[in-house]
């Protein structure tokens, strides 16, 4: 079974992509609150800074204004770099660290993120402090980039870990049930093959999987003991009809013995065989019972040779043709093999040819072919099988009745429930002229 | 013919009765177990030449009765003689070690058929190289037939047929004996194919020669005559 094939497989990948949708979501959020944290800072910051530089200038003129801003250029500290820039209207630098004047409106107070000419990226507010000389502040945005950086690299870390550890969790829990779940199945396998002994294996855990085993079991049991009853019933209703008959068919030989009368005789005779028909076609109802109940049963199936199963019987039914006048062939290729019980290969054959050579005239052919697959066909030029009774033939008591052949109507329903007893189904079609009889893999179809 | 010592393990007594009464004619000896422990225990104590075994039996199965005499490595040939008779059931009962298997009801000349051919079977007498009888001469080996020193043209399946019937030479051999024996079948196909098989073996070994050998017994089989 293929990895993504597996229940299993597949819930493991589920929960991988999941958690890096998740990694992803949460680093996407974090970083949307920091990058907008920071940034209402630095506004605030430089907010506050070009309120305080505007109010020295008020107070104490230009003097005092290049004064102090020359102080806090002095006290800058690395990781809060602070930028100012004095200048006249047409943006010529009168004091500051920003050498020219960027592309915001100090006449509206614009503030934005700009560029300086080493390509720093900050954020700077300008305004107009008289109509001959501006003002611009701004805060490095240089820190905020490298935090919002190492949160990126922080959550891929994690994410990354996380995946990891979900795959080797995934895996082995994966592994794990795999184990368990193909344990379950391999004794449902069995089970299903006949093999009723076999019990699902129950772990000390205790969970879901433990609970459905028991079930399972308990269920098998169950089956188990039905399919004995079954078995039981049938082998005591043989018994308690068969002896009784056995008793009336001694006392019935014992009459014909005492007997001399020649019609007397032939009825007590005519009688025995009646008991004999019964028993037949009791053991036929049995028989096909039994073949339904164990269909899909693999026990008591071996591998073998329907070639040579087909030529024995091909040689068993031959001179009966041959007395009949009927030309019977074979086309039986070598070799072709398959898991069966012979028993019930050879009696499904033995019905299909008895039929073929019951029902075809003098003169006629029927002939038996077996291909690979395997394919076993018997085919006669008969009157053949009107095609309203083709699927209909294989069910109890229904006869073709046209030539007065004997039989209760069973042997085509026999042979059908035994061909599916070994994974078989028999079909019927026109021969033109005639019945075609088809035995091949029941799943083929 | 040897007379034989049967323990017969069954509990319908008109069973019994019948299984003790057809086997006396024949100057056989008959002792009946009316259940499976009872049986199992004259058969492990007592030398009898065959069992004949009942399968469902009130105390224990049949079935269980052979695996335990075989476990015991008893070799003693059992026939089992049984209600139960489906093809499966014959399966079953060869599977766990019995050497025959007769459904009843089944006719007199049946049983003492199956009975003496187990017999002749276990203390190998069916077995030589060469069988002879009358003028008859069968060739194991070289699978080949012979009357009066003339070879007989016959067919694998008809030598097989051939065969048995030499190793069974001068008793009836029944239908259902052929089925299983020649054409290893444990059903009856509920059809003449067998008469019309032996029928063919008939005329090969008899055409050009004025006696018969081959005898039909209605109701019950053939057998094989020396002339």
């Amino acid at each position: 079974m293929g990895l993504f094939s597996s229940l299993f497989g597949r819930l493991s990948l589920v929960v991988i992509i999941v958690s890096i949708l998740s990694v992803a979501a949460l680093c996407a959020m974090t970083e949307w609150i920091v990058r907008t944290e920071t940034q209402a800072q630095i506004v605030r910051s430089v907010d506050t800074d070009i309120a305080g530089l505007a109010d020295i200038y008020i107070t104490g003129g230009p003097d005092e204004l290049r004064q102090r801003m020359n102080d806090r250029l002095q006290l800058q500290s690395p990781g809060d770099i602070r930028y100012y820039l004095l200048a006249s209207p047409s943006g010529t630098a009168i004091t500051g660290n920003v050498k020219y004047w960027p592309e915001l409106s100090s006449e509206n107070s614009e503030a934005g993120p700009i560029k300086l000419a080493d390509g720093t990226a900050i954020f700077a507010r300008a305004t107009q402090l008289n109509p001959d000389l501006k003002l611009l502040v701004g805060r490095d945005t240089t820190a905020q980039s490298v935090l919002l950086a190492r949160i990126r690299t922080a959550f891929q870390i994690a994410g990354a870990l996380l995946v990891l550890m979900v795959f080797i969790i995934g895996y082995y829990s994966t592994r794990r049930l795999k184990n368990r779940i193909g344990a379950i199945n391999d004794a449902f396998r069995d089970i299903g093959a006949g093999h009723l002994t076999v019990t699902v294996p129950v772990d000390s855990r205790g969970d879901e999987l433990d609970e459905l085993s028991r079930h399972s079991n308990a269920m098998t049991a169950r089956l188990a003991a039905l399919i004995a009853a079954h078995r039981d019933i049938s082998d005591h209703t043989a018994h308690e009809l068969r002896t009784p008959l056995m008793h009336l068919d001694n006392r019935l030989a014992a009459a014909i013995d005492q007997s001399e009368d020649d019609f007397h005789i032939q009825t007590l005779g005519r009688a025995r065989q009646d008991i004999r028909d019964i028993i037949a076609m009791l053991d036929s109802l049995l028989d096909i019972a039994s073949s339904r109940a164990q269909k899909g049963d693999r026990t008591g199936l071996s591998e073998c040779n329907i070639s040579e199963i087909a030529a024995e019987m091909a040689d068993l039914f031959a001179e009966s043709a041959e007395d009949l006048g009927i030309d019977f062939s074979t086309d039986i290729m070598s070799g072709v093999n398959m898991m069966a019980n012979p028993a019930h290969v050879q009696r499904i054959l033995s019905n299909l040819l008895d039929n073929a050579l019951k029902y075809t005239p003098e003169g006629g052919a029927v002939e038996l072919a077996v291909r690979p697959g395997p394919v076993i066909t018997v085919r006669d030029n008969g009157p053949g099988i009107a095609a309203n009774m083709r699927e209909k033939i294989f069910e109890r008591f229904v006869r073709i009745d046209a030539h007065g052949a004997n039989g209760h109507g069973l042997g085509l329903a026999l042979s059908q429930a035994l061909a599916e007893r070994n994974g078989l189904i028999i079909g019927c079609r026109d021969a033109k002229p005639g019945a075609l009889f088809e035995i091949r893999p029941e799943r083929s179809d | 013919m040897t007379n034989l010592h049967i323990l017969h393990v069954e509990d319908d007594q008109q069973t019994a009765r019948m299984v003790v009464e057809t086997m006396s004619r024949t100057g056989d000896r008959v002792t009946t177990a009316a259940n499976g422990k009872e049986g199992l225990r004259r058969a492990s104590e007592e030398p009898f030449d065959l069992v004949i075994l009942d399968r469902m039996l009130p105390d224990m199965t049949g079935i269980d009765i052979v695996a335990k005499l075989r476990a015991a490595g008893l070799a003693i040939p059992v026939l089992m003689l049984s209600a139960l008779g489906r093809t499966e059931n014959r399966i079953e009962g060869l599977d766990a070690g019995v050497d025959d298997y007769l459904a009843k009801p089944f006719e007199e000349e049946e049983l003492v058929a199956r009975v003496r051919a187990l017999h002749r079977r276990a203390t190998g007498q069916a077995h030589s190289a060469v069988i002879i009888f009358g003028d008859m001469e069968c060739h194991i080996k070289a699978r080949t037939a012979h009357r009066q020193g003339k070879h007989v043209a016959l067919s694998p399946k008809e030598f097989e047929l051939f065969k048995y019937f030499m190793q069974n030479a001068g008793e009836i051999v029944t239908r259902e004996m052929l089925l299983h024996n020649v054409w290893n079948l444990n059903f009856d196909p509920q059809t003449n194919v067998i008469d019309v098989n032996v029928g063919r073996l008939r005329r090969k070994l008899e055409e050009g020669f004025d006696k018969p050998v081959l005898e039909t017994i209605w109701g019950a089989g053939y057998r094989l005559h020396a002339v």
